[in-house]
């Protein structure tokens, strides 16, 4: 099965757990982290993150549900992105 | 500072900051990257609201690393932005895959009975020191020739050429010290280029092994002894020094350098080494002394942090 990629970036106020929060939230859905960024700016939570996905359109559309749910119970700010499909790649 | 390192799969991430969350622990900084099939993750974690002590969050990062199957390196500030200058590895079941004791018992027929003195001396029954000297014995009458040959087929871990090449572009003085036999220790450590090898010294008399052994036995305190002597010719302190080992033998060494690392450990390493390696690919371990760019960059910010403040 072809791999697919999402781009994730979030931001919003630091506290302990969002990195957890949303890994799990990858790892729930069988997504892979291939690369991850994350810093603390006056105490914001500024994290980028590449995701590979086993799987079709439909998985990449869980992937993303499932992680902009998650985003919005941490209280942050979450976009999630096909590299693809925005013609970055 | 906490260091993971082992093979790619989902779940790392999650796993290791989970636990990081469940102890109120603050990541401010992280980076991780796969490249081919090793994960490489450094976190820069404040422990400022943390309630339990040091230890506690030491002890539960490595339970979680070890049921993930990661390697895990935790340091603090003062620990990871120490120079290191000198690694010292164990060569049986660290640098070795499997025990070259019984490989040259194979060789010499006498399989079954080393075999038995080593079960002897796993339960006690007879000393570390006992058993290597009743072991030798039995290998009495084994010409040199065939001991180099089990000596040009052992096998390193994977890894380890990749390791000790990199370790000494980089400067690092490299030390194998074993209780293992010199004959093969010397050609395993002239494969792979490292500049000191320690072992215990087999008698060889008229092209064949006595079953005696040359001066004292490589125990605990000797191990430490060596590396203490050789870091000292070189003005290099020992918590500059990073140890890797598997076993008890090793447990002296890895206690008292900066970075002691256990290496697929037994028990009593596990809890006692500041960085577990549960993988069998020394780059695993390179990765958790720093190597490769993600440790470097966030050791860097830390340092310029440092002197702007």
């Amino acid at each position: 099965m072809a791999k697919k990629y999402a781009l994730i970036v979030a931001l919003g106020k630091d506290r302990p757990g969002l990195i957890a929060g949303l890994a799990s939230a990858v790892a729930e859905v069988g997504g892979n982290i291939e690369d991850l960024d994350e810093v603390v700016m006056k105490g914001v939570f500024v994290m980028n993150l590449l995701i590979s996905l086993e799987g079709d359109q439909r998985s990449f559309e869980e992937l993303r549900n499932h992680i902009l749910e998650k985003g919005k119970e941490l209280g942050l700010r979450v976009e999630v992105h096909d590299p693809k499909e925005e013609g970055w790649v | 500072m906490v260091t993971v390192a082992g093979f790619d799969r989902p779940g790392i991430v999650a796993g290791i900051t989970e636990a990081l969350a469940s102890l109120n622990a603050n990541i401010v900084k992280a980076r991780a990257s796969s490249l081919l099939n090793l994960f490489v993750m450094v976190l820069l974690v404040d422990l400022a609201e943390v309630k339990v002590p040091f230890k506690v969050v030491e002890d539960v990062l490595k339970e979680r690393g070890n049921e993930i199957g990661v390697g895990v390196s935790i340091e603090t500030e003062d620990g990871f932005l120490k120079e290191r200058r000198l690694v010292a590895f164990d060569a049986d079941g660290t640098l070795i895959n499997g025990e070259v004791i019984d490989e040259l018992a194979k060789e010499a027929g006498v399989e079954k009975e080393v075999k038995e003195i080593t079960r002897k001396a796993m339960e006690g029954e007879i000393s570390f020191k006992e058993a290597l000297k009743m072991r030798t014995a039995l290998l009495k009458g084994l010409p040199i020739d065939r001991v180099k040959k089990v000596a040009n087929r052992i096998k390193v871990v994977p890894g380890a050429q990749e390791m000790i090449s990199t370790l000494r572009s980089a400067g690092f003085i490299t030390v194998l010290i074993t209780g293992g036999f010199d004959i093969i220790a010397e050609e395993v450590g002239r494969k792979l280029g490292f500049d000191y090898v320690f072992a215990n010294r087999l008698v060889v008399k008229d092209g064949v092994l006595t079953g005696e052994v040359e001066g004292g036995i490589m125990d605990p305190e000797d191990k430490l002894r060596v590396l203490k002597e050789v870091a000292e010719k070189h003005g290099i302190k020992l918590e500059e020094c990073v140890a890797i080992g598997d076993g008890a033998n090793d447990l002296l060494i890895i206690k008292n350098v900066g970075l002691g690392i256990g290496f697929n450990p037994k028990r009593v390493v596990k809890e006692q080494a500041k960085a577990l390696v549960g993988i069998k690919d020394m780059r695993a371990v390179l990765a958790l002394m720093g190597f490769g760019q993600l440790k470097r960059d966030i050791e860097a910010k830390v340092k310029q942090s440092n002197a702007n403040s």
